[in-house]
């Protein structure tokens, strides 16, 4: 039984433009990246739970992307969709690892639950931030494979 | 301030992140490990040149590494809640590192393996937020875990031993350090050090061990100092189940993110610390037993890496000498220019 049964879904709000996602690590040129590309890599995340992905759930909000390329720095807040939601961690993880390898290595990012939308949003956001226990889970292959679902033909997809 | 000098860089096997970098208690090897799940021995003085490679044990990534002080064996701490033991032959006879221990009962991930400064004892913790203590036979049996030590909330990041006492200090995800003792082994925590506000990921102690440093996820270095010695007793250092480390500075002025790593110099007393801004800094300490001391910027390296670094180790017999290792898959040693 799924956390929240009836999810509010939200319709695309913003034009969105192509984005082209593959950084090649051997490209010494150095691409500027805005927030609306970083959405545009996760807005496609199938949300755990529901057929429906985070765009369509308002989990993640192109206004809650923060990018600071000068200083190579990427903030992504996500907000679940009811404040004792389960899936939250996983939901933060699966950004995470969407962005570890989609984003030039240079980029710092932080992933935080959006403060005061779920019960345990500081210690989920420290959990999320902690590079080992990011790593630890990643070799945890269950885990893993729940990651990956989250991101299944998520590169498929063309607007 | 100098630029720190780049002697040597490179890259660990498979390209992978390098969790931690320790020396040999010699200076020649410098044992390296991380994503590619095993220890990798490279040649000090040159390490692109492999010594030895202690693999096929781990199936996940090891974290950390602990030489005994004899030089003779050496500790791997893996994700895969185990710790390799690993150790020369007897007498001298031919032949490189093999599995002589696999070290089982921590829950999930060990974060680290510490030897004490004896030889005698073993230290390891994990995210099951325990540490143990592990008494090595010194005929070559299995070593037997003497203790099982709660007491932090969370996470153990790493453990660290006294430089000359039987006395253990840990660091944890619970933003908080503790320093354990033992009574006729009876072991207890006699101090917790709190004022971190994050996660503590690594912790030395200053060459006479009435100092520590410790690292954290909140951007800042601190310096604790045993409160005996800020108090001018004579015999201070000398850690009994009254002792308590007072913090005596918090240094926040060269880190913009996470400090991953922090090592204290032997013998010059500095302190090199690095973490997720890839650089690497280098201070000096000033009026180490007042209550409130400074710290000085001796030397850095703004983009040392070109990623996180994970890990930093002064070279135990070259004092400017300094190894990193870090998310970029790369090894480095760095000279620190004369003043």
């Amino acid at each position: 039984m799924a956390d929240n049964p009836n999810p509010t879904v939200y319709m695309p709000t913003t034009a969105h433009r192509e984005v082209k996602v593959d950084y090649d690590d051997d490209d010494m040129a150095r691409e500027a990246i805005d927030a609306q590309e970083v959405f545009e890599l996760i807005r496609h995340i199938n949300d755990p739970e529901h057929p429906l992905t985070l765009e369509q759930l308002n989990v993640v909000q192109p206004g809650l992307i923060s990018v600071d390329d000068e200083r190579n720095t990427v903030e992504v807040k996500f907000t679940p969709t009811i404040p004792h939601c389960s899936m939250a961690t996983l939901i933060g993880l699966t950004i995470r690892v969407r962005l570890l390898r989609s984003l030039p290595r240079r980029l710092k990012v932080a992933v935080a639950v959006t403060p005061g939308t779920h019960a345990q949003d500081a210690a989920i956001t420290k959990q999320l931030n902690d590079k080992e226990r990011v790593q630890a889970a990643l070799e945890n292959k269950a885990l893993l494979r729940v990651v990956n679902k989250g991101l299944d033909g998520i590169d498929d997809i063309r607007d | 301030m100098a630029g720190l000098v780049c002697k040597h860089t490179a890259g660990a096997p498979e390209g992978e992140r390098v969790w931690d970098v320790a020396f040999s208690p010699l200076g020649n090897a410098l044992a390296v490990t991380g994503g590619f799940h095993a220890v990798a021995l490279v040649d000090a003085a040159a390490p692109e040149r492999q010594l030895d490679m202690l693999d096929e044990v781990h199936e996940r990534t090891v974290r950390r590494i602990g030489w005994a002080p004899s030089g003779r064996a050496l500790a791997a701490a893996s994700f895969d809640g185990t710790v390799s033991v690993w150790a020369l032959p007897d007498d001298g006879a031919p032949g490189g590192f093999a599995l002589a221990h696999l070290l089982q009962g921590h829950e999930n991930e060990v974060k680290a393996a510490a030897w004490s400064a004896s030889g005698a004892l073993l230290a390891t913790c994990s995210r099951d937020k325990s540490v143990w203590i592990w008494n090595l036979d010194p005929d070559g049996g299995a070593p037997a875990c003497v203790a099982v030590l709660q007491g932090h909330s969370q996470d153990v990041k790493t453990v660290v031993w006294h430089p000359s006492q039987d006395v253990l200090v840990s660091a944890s995800y619970d933003n908080e350090l503790r320093l354990w003792i033992d009574d006729d082994g009876d072991w207890f925590c006699c101090t917790v050090l709190a004022g971190h506000l994050s996660t503590v990921w690594d912790v030395a102690f200053s060459p006479d061990g009435s100092s520590l440093v410790s690292a954290s996820s909140d951007g800042t270095l601190k310096i604790w100092t045993l409160s005996d010695v800020v108090a001018g007793k004579p015999a201070g250092s000398i850690i009994t189940e009254n002792s308590d480390y007072m913090c005596v500075a918090t240094v926040s002025d060269y880190f913009t993110r996470d400090i991953y790593a922090v090592d204290w110099n032997k013998t010059t007393g500095l302190i090199a610390a690095a973490g997720g801004d890839n650089a690497i800094v280098v201070l000096a300490v000033d009026n180490a037993v007042a209550s409130e001391v400074s710290t000085s910027l001796i030397a850095s390296a703004p983009a040392a890496h070109d990623d996180d670094i994970n890990a930093v180790a002064w070279h135990p017999r070259q004092p400017d000498l300094l190894a990193s290792g870090a998310d970029d898959g790369m090894i480095k040693v760095w000279q620190v220019p004369e003043p």
